[in-house]
C-alpha cells in the first residue's frame, strides 16, 4: 500500500473549503479514512477541524511542524498575512513565535507538492479585497512563482470559494499518482488550475445558455431566462461546477436561478462586483437584439475583464 | 502555579487557550483568538447587495446564518417584506443547517472527546465509531436538503435581497422532506441514545465549566408576520437562572454593548485603553453589563421558561441548575432531535401556501433609496445568538458590524475585568484525566467556537475608516 501523509494548514479562512470537502460523496471522507483507494491512502494527518488529535503539535503527523523531515504534502487553505498586524496569526512552534507567511516559506521546501485550496490560498480572495487591511496574499505569491516542490511541481491552486468536493480530492489524488510516479503530467492553466477542472466557464455548462442563445433575459429574479443582466459572471467565470452540480449532485448556483459571481477566478471578489445588477443593466436588452449582439457583448464583457485579470496578478508577480 | 497554552483542535479556526493551574484546578484563564481579516471594514463601500454575498464569507461552518442575518439587517433598513414561501424557504434552509451543522458538532468534532483513549462511548471513537462514519453522511443529508432550496452549501447562492430566487414546488418539498426525515430517524435511533448514554455516564464526573445561567438567544425561524415574539423558537434574555427580556428589537438589541479594552486593533479611543494587556482579537461584547453565553443551551432554556416545557416524543428537556460542561454538550444533541421533530410543520405549512397559487412569488423587488438607513439582522447560528447591523448611505454600506455567537463565547475580558464565558466556564475545572488538555479541551469544544466568526474589531489603529460603536454605555 502506498500512503501519503497531508499537512493541512489554515490561514485567513473560514473553513468553508473544509467543510466543503467534507460535503464529498464519491468518494466520502469515511471512506477516504477507512478503505484505500486501489491501495493507495490519503493520510490527514494533521487537519485542525478533521483530526482525532486533541490540539496543534500532538500528534506522530503533527511533529511534521517541528521535524519538517518526513515527506508530506502540503495543503493551505486561507490567504496568508503579509502585513504586521501584532498578533495576526503567529504560530507558536517549540515556544518560538513564527508568522504564518514564514513558516510556510521554511516548510514549503521540504515538501513533496504544495496546493492551494479555495480562492483565499489560490489569489488572495476576499481577504484581499481592497484596501486589503492584512496584506493578505496567495500561496504562490508568497513562494514566488519560480517556486518548485520537492518533485518539481508548481503551486497547484484549486480556486472557489469554496471549491466543489471533487475539484479538492481529484486534484489531491491525481498530485498523489503524480509524485508516486503512477500518473501523466499534471496539466494546469496559466493561473495553475488543473485544466481538467477550470478549462470551462461557467456559462459554457450552464443549462440556462439556451435561454441565452434564444435572447431570452430574465428581467427579475424568479423569471424564465438567462440571468446574464442580473449581473451572471458565468462567461467569465472557469469552472465545471454547475455541470458537476453540489451537495450530492442536487443543485448548482445558477441552477438555483441566483447569479454566478465569479468565485474562481483571481480578482475575485473585487472584478467581479457588483454581483447582483439591479436593477438589470440595460445594456444588451434595450436594443431588441439578435444574438449575435448579446454574443459580442458577452466577449466584450470577458476581454475587459480578462484584461484586468492578468493585468493584476502579472502585475503582483513581477512586485 | 502551571501554565498550560495549547491551541484545540477540532473547532473552527485559530483559537489559544491559555490556564493557570494550582493544583489539579484552573485558577485562572486568557481564551485569544489569533486570526484577523477585518471583514466588517472590507464591507465598507459596497452595495448593500454584494455586502450580504460578502457576509457568508464570514463563516464556512455558519454561512447561511450569516447570509441571513446580513439580508435581514439590509431589509429591515430597506423596509422590505419577502413573500411569505420565501419566508419558508428561508426557515426550512435553516432548519437543515442546524441540523447540520449540530451532528458535524456532536458526533465529528466534539464527540471523540467522550471516546476511548479518553473516554468510554465507543460509538463515537474518531474514525472508527459508528455514530462518527454515520454522522459523516448525515451532515451530508441535511446540506442536500439544504442545496434543493439554496444552490449550494457552503456560501449558499440562492438567498437574496428581498426574498429567494428558487421556486417551492412539491417535487421539492417531498425532495427535502425525503432526506430529513433520513436524518431524523437517525438522530432518534442512534444519536440520541448515544448521547443519553453519554449523560448518563458523565453525569458524575463531567461538573466542570459551570457558570452563572446568563443566557442569551435572538429567537429562530421568522413567523410570516416578520414578528419576532411569534418566531418558533423565542429571543429572551436570561439573568441568574430567571427570564428577564422577550422584547428583541425593544429589551435586548438595545442593550447590547461592546468593549475593546483587551481586543488588537480594536477600539477608536485607543490612547485611553494602554494599561490593557491586550490578548485576543476578539472583543467583548455585554448586555447590560453581563457576560452572556449563547447557544443551544440559551435556545432550550428559553423556551422551557416561556412554554412550561420542551418535549420531543417522551424525552423531556429541563433547564438544570447551572450551565455546565456535560449540559452544553447535551442540549445541542437533544436540539437536533427538537428540530429534526419541529421542521416537518415548516413543511406543513409551505404545503398549505403552495394551495393558493397566488403567493407563490418568491421574490420582492425593491426600489433605490436615498439617503441614510439602518437595519440589524438579528438570527441564530447553531452556536448561538448572531447580530449583523448595516449603516448605508443610499444603496451603500458606509458601516457594518457583526457580533457573532462566539464572540459572545470566547469573549475575553471587558474593561472592568469581568472575563468572557468560556473564561468563566473554565475556571474552576478539575483534572480528572493524567493529561489535563482533556479536561480543558472538552469545556472548551462544548462551546462549539467559531473561531472565524468571532474576530470582529471595531476599528484601526489610526485608521482612516472609522466606524462608531453601537453602544458602549459606560
Amino acid at each position: 500500500m502506498r500512503e501519503l501523509k497531508i499537512l493541512w494548514l489554515h490561514g485567513q479562512g473560514c473553513s468553508g473549503c473544509s467543510i466543503s470537502v467534507l460535503q464529498s460523496s464519491h468518494p466520502s471522507l469515511e471512506e477516504l479514512i477507512k478503505a484505500p483507494l486501489r491501495e493507495l491512502k490519503i493520510d490527514i494527518s494533521f487537519h485542525s477541524l478533521f483530526t482525532p488529535v486533541n490540539f496543534f503539535g500532538e500528534s506522530e503527523g503533527s511533529k511534521l511542524l517541528y521535524e519538517l523531515s518526513n515527506d508530506f504534502l502540503l495543503v493551505i487553505e486561507g490567504s496568508i498575512p503579509t502585513k504586521d498586524y501584532d498578533k495576526n496569526l503567529v504560530l507558536h512552534v517549540e515556544r518560538e513565535e513564527i508568522p504564518f507567511a514564514e513558516y510556510i516559506k521554511k516548510i514549503s521546501l521540504k515538501a513533496l507538492a504544495v496546493i492551494a485550496i479555495g480562492t483565499c490560498a489560490s489569489f488572495g480572495g476576499i481577504n484581499a479585497l481592497d484596501p486589503n487591511l492584512t496584506g493578505a496574499r496567495g500561496v504562490w505569491e508568497i513562494l514566488g512563482s519560480e517556486y518548485k516542490s520537492k518533485k518539481g511541481l508548481p503551486v497547484v491552486n484549486v480556486p472557489g470559494c469554496p471549491p466543489h468536493p471533487d475539484w479538492v480530492i481529484g486534484t489531491l489524488l491525481d498530485v498523489l499518482l503524480y509524485i508516486l510516479g503512477m500518473g501523466m503530467t499534471m496539466d494546469l492553466d496559466e493561473y495553475n488550475r488543473p485544466k481538467r477542472f477550470y478549462e470551462k466557464t461557467v456559462h459554457e455548462n450552464c443549462p440556462l445558455a439556451g435561454f441565452f442563445s434564444e435572447t431570452i433575459f430574465s428581467k427579475r429574479f424568479g423569471d424564465r431566462g438567462c440571468i446574464l443582466a442580473l449581473g451572471c459572471k458565468g462567461p467569465v467565470a472557469h469552472g465545471d461546477c454547475v455541470e458537476r452540480k453540489w451537495n450530492g449532485g442536487v443543485n448548482s448556483c445558477t441552477i438555483s436561478g441566483s447569479v454566478c459571481i465569479g468565485c474562481t477566478e483571481p480578482g475575485f471578489p473585487k472584478e467581479f462586483m457588483p454581483f447582483i445588477y439591479y436593477p438589470p443593466k440595460p445594456l444588451p436588452l434595450i436594443i431588441p437584439s439578435p444574438a449575435s449582439i448579446i454574443y459580442l457583448y458577452g466577449l466584450y464583457e470577458r476581454d475587459i475583464l480578462e484584461k484586468l485579470l492578468k493585468k493584476k496578478v502579472r502585475g503582483e508577480e513581477q512586485a | 502555579m502551571k501554565e498550560i497554552v495549547f491551541t484545540p483542535t477540532r473547532i473552527e479556526g485559530h483559537l489559544t487557550v491559555k490556564v493557570l493551574l494550582e493544583g489539579k484546578k484552573v485558577v485562572d484563564a486568557f481564551v485569544s483568538g489569533t486570526m484577523y481579516r477585518g471583514i466588517e471594514l472590507l464591507m465598507q463601500d459596497r452595495t448593500i447587495t454584494d455586502a450580504t454575498f460578502l457576509a457568508s464569507r464570514v463563516c464556512g461552518v455558519c454561512s447561511l446564518p450569516h447570509t441571513l442575518a446580513s439580508i435581514s439587517a439590509a431589509e429591515r433598513a430597506l423596509n422590505i417584506a419577502p413573500p411569505p414561501m420565501a419566508l419558508i424557504s428561508r426557515n426550512l434552509s435553516t432548519y437543515a443547517y442546524l441540523i447540520y451543522d449540530h451532528i458535524l458538532h456532536c458526533c465529528i468534532l466534539a464527540g471523540c472527546d467522550y471516546a476511548p483513549p479518553d473516554g468510554v462511548i465507543e460509538d463515537l471513537k474518531w474514525g472508527e465509531g459508528k455514530v462518527f462514519l454515520q454522522g459523516l453522511k448525515m451532515q451530508r443529508k441535511a446540506l442536500e436538503a439544504l442545496a434543493i432550496l439554496g444552490g449550494k452549501f457552503p456560501h449558499t447562492s440562492a438567498i437574496i435581497v428581498g426574498g429567494v430566487t428558487t421556486s417551492l414546488d412539491s417535487q421539492k418539498l417531498f425532495a427535502f422532506a425525503s432526506r430529513l426525515d433520513e436524518v431524523r430517524k437517525w438522530v432518534m435511533n442512534i444519536m440520541i441514545p448515544t448521547f443519553d448514554k453519554l449523560y448518563e455516564k458523565y453525569s458524575s464526573k463531567l461538573i466542570s465549566g459551570e457558570r452563572e445561567a446568563n443566557l442569551i438567544t435572538y429567537g429562530v425561524f421568522e413567523d410570516l408576520s416578520l414578528d419576532p415574539k411569534k418566531r418558533v423558537l423565542k429571543p429572551g434574555v436570561v439573568i441568574g437562572g430567571s427570564l428577564v427580556a422577550t422584547d428583541l428589537f425593544n429589551e435586548i438589541e438595545p442593550y447590547i454593548q461592546e468593549d475593546a479594552a483587551y481586543t488588537y486593533q480594536g477600539e477608536e479611543n485607543t490612547s485611553k485603553l494602554t494599561e490593557y494587556k491586550k490578548y485576543s482579537y476578539v472583543k467583548a461584547p455585554r448586555y447590560r453589563g453581563y457576560v452572556m453565553e449563547t447557544g443551544p443551551l440559551a435556545r432550550l432554556w428559553v423556551e422551557a421558561l416561556q412554554k412550561g416545557k420542551v418535549k420531543v416524543d417522551t424525552i423531556e428537556w429541563k433547564p438544570p441548575h447551572k450551565p455546565n460542561t456535560l449540559e452544553r454538550v447535551y442540549a445541542r444533541a437533544f436540539e437536533t432531535a427538537f428540530l429534526c421533530d419541529k421542521v416537518f410543520e415548516e413543511i406543513d405549512k409551505a404545503f398549505e401556501i403552495l394551495k393558493k397559487p397566488s403567493e407563490l412569488s418568491m421574490w420582492t423587488p425593491w426600489e433605490e433609496v436615498k439617503g441614510r438607513i439602518s437595519g440589524a439582522g438579528l438570527v441564530e447560528a447553531a452556536r448561538g445568538a448572531l447580530g449583523h447591523w448595516l449603516e448605508a448611505e443610499g444603496f451603500i454600506v458606509k458601516s457594518y458590524r457583526i457580533i457573532s455567537p462566539t464572540t459572545w463565547n470566547a469573549s475575553p475580558r471587558d474593561r472592568h475585568g469581568r472575563r468572557g464565558a468560556m473564561e468563566e466556564a473554565l475556571i474552576n475545572t478539575e483534572i480528572s484525566s493524567d493529561n489535563p488538555i482533556v479536561d480543558i479541551a472538552r469545556v472548551v469544544r462544548a462551546f462549539d467556537p467559531c473561531m472565524a466568526c468571532a474576530v470582529h474589531v471595531i476599528a484601526l489603529k489610526g485608521g482612516s475608516r472609522e466606524i462608531k460603536t453601537i453602544h458602549i454605555n459606560d
